[in-house]
């Protein structure tokens, strides 16, 4: 994985001492709040619902067992014991104290990690496929192309003040597993005919309160001309978008007035105008860093291990998990698992220090010190040999890690929401806890199959509710929540938003309301038919007959 | 407006630790009984007016409707949730905690 040269290193550092500085000079009040909140922004602090919450980029979801480890002392010194990872790849501290987080930032730069670009107008955490470097139908490793942008756009001084947040989103597979199609910018790897690595470029992705799929802008840019012509994008945003109306200002809204031909043909214009003298070379560039990302040294594994077929023969748990949160690693006699963070009942995404120390040893001992944060909110230990599958699984055991349920109707995403979050309309995390409840029974959760529950708080849609296969959006009518529900949201290939199924339910009614949604799609169901497919051949109508018979 | 009027009191939050104080005629208290509560709206804008301006120890003065008695209880969920100063389910995963009050 990635390492700081000194640049970096001295730049992180020289951030924190910053804003210690900063932090001091608030705390004996020569800067006034209007003044500090921006600077806090910039590192990552929020003033939430309770506390401050302290943002922590984890690029393209990438980490070692040191830096987990640290995450652990980081809760358990200066919060609450525990974490909360994001749909951003990233993790969230609930609790700091202000005059605390200086050390927490000094904490996290001793391990290569920092809070920076987590929040504010900026180009965000860049996000990619948590099986990078695992997956068998994947061009390369996209995390390279992830760290390339990561690198460019650390305090790009023409692109540190956007008119708004913006983000960019790599996948280099066939399956799309980044949710390219729902970022400001998704980038695709591709080879032209050739054999020439390059990128297909979409432009206008995004959810919150107008949510759009991306648009093509280049079905194919050559690799070396990635960052020039990212900049001449940018250009044109920073010139021609909406910084009037913060609702507006987001890339998606300009490309959508502008229509996508007429935004490509002045990113074409701009692009061909850019003086490249200077530019650093790409080619040499992506070298350098390929080199962080090359494949690791597999210790050899047997790749049908004997012990593991008696295991998997004398545990129906455990055969079960593999199953399920099994995922087929390229190379022979390895399986990434994906450790799912929703146990049922549990808090989405919530790991206690003691799980995060479990994680840090799991890794260690069984994946060759790497884990990945997925934008699902759970963890991917990316390099397991068969033959460890059953240790793993004992150790995860013994600390709540072993949920059987990767993608299945449990696995439900769900964002802060009211019990944390400012900006809150609802409460999300308990809507997601009685679902999970509901629908607790292992084996009609196998019976459903795939089926993805995504709950957003608010409008700004942090929990993914439009690309939900069942997406869950908390509102607030007149004071009391009210739930509105969509249906055949995708995040992946065949992206699509989902289509309300009409008026909200009140927070008590909503498991049940979804127990319909099921019911009605196991009745519809074809053999071999997923949730999306049946939605899609059948449509909205016998959905909202279901829920809402004797409504008139 | 038409909507009834509940009375309200000052809240904000500690520039320090971030959690939500109450005001209390005299000064900011982390105990929601302690607050003052108003019933006239004016006396409300303009106490709200002069903290705002002053602030310093404490971040967002803002006010919030309550059910007065027998200790102020905030009407709407959102003011619910913060006053008790923690997510409405048992978040603290068990065996956490050293700041956890
Ligand atoms: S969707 Fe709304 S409630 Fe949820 S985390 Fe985002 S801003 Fe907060």
């Amino acid at each position: 994985m990635y390492h700081y040269d000194d640049f970096d290193a001295q730049l992180v550092r020289e951030r924190v001492a910053q804003f210690r500085d900063q932090v001091a000079r608030r705390l004996d009040g020569s800067l006034t709040e209007e003044e500090f909140k921006p600077l806090r922004l910039m590192n990552g602090l929020y003033l939430q619902l309770h506390a401050y919450m302290l943002r922590v980029a984890i690029p393209y979801g990438t980490l070692n067992s040191r830096q987990m480890r640290q995450l652990a002392m980081i809760s358990e010194r200066w919060d609450r014991g525990y974490g909360h990872f994001t749909t951003r790849q990233n993790i969230q501290f609930n609790w700091p104290r202000l005059a605390d987080v200086p050390d927490m930032l000094d904490a996290l730069a001793e391990v290569e990690m920092h809070a920076i670009q987590s929040s504010g107008n900026c180009i965000r955490n860049v996000t990619s496929d948590p099986f990078a470097g695992v997956a068998a139908d994947e061009i390369e490793d996209p995390r390279i192309t992830a760290e390339l942008l990561r690198q460019w756009s650390t305090l790009h001084p023409e692109f540190t003040f956007l008119g708004r947040k913006f983000k960019i989103a790599v996948s280099a597979a066939r399956q799309d597993r980044a949710a390219i199609r729902v970022h400001d910018i998704g980038l695709e790897v591709r080879r032209d005919a050739a054999g020439n690595p390059g990128y297909r470029v979409l432009v206008g992705g995004g959810q919150g309160r107008t949510p759009m799929i991306a648009k093509e802008l280049r079905a194919f840019l050559p690799r070396a001309d990635l960052l020039a012509y990212l900049e001449a994008v940018l250009r044109v945003y920073n010139l021609m978008g909406r910084r009037d109306n913060k609702f507006k200002a987001r890339i998606k809204i300009l490309v959508h007035e502008l229509g996508i031909e007429r935004f490509g043909e002045m990113v074409e214009s701009e692009f061909e105008a850019l003086d490249r003298s200077e530019e650093v070379p790409v080619a040499a560039e992506f070298a350098r860093i390929a080199r962080h990302f090359a494949p690791p040294d597999y210790p050899p594994a047997e790749d049908e291990p004997e012990a593991l077929d008696r295991a998997l023969a004398a545990h129906s748990d455990f055969a079960d998990w593999v199953a399920r949160n099994g995922f087929a690693h390229r190379e022979p006699g390895y399986l990434a698992v994906t450790v799912s963070l929703k146990p049922i009942g549990g808090a989405p995404g919530d790991v206690t220090a003691e799980q995060m120390r479990v994680l840090a040893e799991a890794a260690e001992r069984f994946s060759l010190g790497e884990l990945r944060v997925t934008h699902e909110q759970n963890i991917v230990l990316p390099h397991v040999r068969k033959s460890d599958l059953f240790a793993l699984w004992h150790l995860l055991r013994g600390h709540g890690l072993d949920t059987a349920n990767r993608g299945l109707i449990t696995d439900i995403i769900a964002c802060p929401g009211l019990d944390y979050c400012a900006l809150a309309t609802a409460r999300s995390i308990p809507v997601a806890q009685a679902i999970s409840e509901r629908f607790a029974d292992p084996a009609r959760q196998r019976e459903i199959g795939s089926l993805s529950i995504k709950i957003s708080g608010c409008i700004n849609a942090c929990g993914h509710h439009h690309v939900g296969a069942i997406g869950i959006l908390g509102l607030d009518r007149a004071g009391v929540e009210s739930y509105q529900i969509t249906l055949g949201g995708d995040p992946a290939n065949e992206a699509s938003l989902g289509e309300r199924t009409g008026p909200g339910f009140p927070f008590e009614q909503v498991p049940e309301v979804v127990e319909q949604i099921v019911d009605t799609y196991l009745a519809l169901r074809m053999p071999g038919e997923g949730f999306l497919q049946t939605y899609r051949r059948v449509g909205m109508t016998p959905f909202r007959e279901a829920l809402y018979a004797g409504a008139a | 407006m038409a909507r009834a009027q509940h009375p309200v009191i000052l809240t904000a939050q500690d520039l320090i630790e971030g959690d939500a104080v109450w005001w209390t005629g005299t000064g900011w208290s982390r105990n929601l009984a302690h607050a003052l509560v108003y019933n006239d709206p004016a006396a409300a804008d303009a106490a709200e007016a002069r903290l705002a301006a002053e602030e310093s120890r404490v971040v967002g003065v803002y006010r919030v409707e309550v059910d007065p008695a027998p200790v102020p209880r905030p009407i709407l969920r959102r003011e619910a949730i913060r006053a008790d100063g923690r997510p409405s389910f048992a978040y603290r995963p068990q065996g956490a905690a050293r700041r956890a009050a």
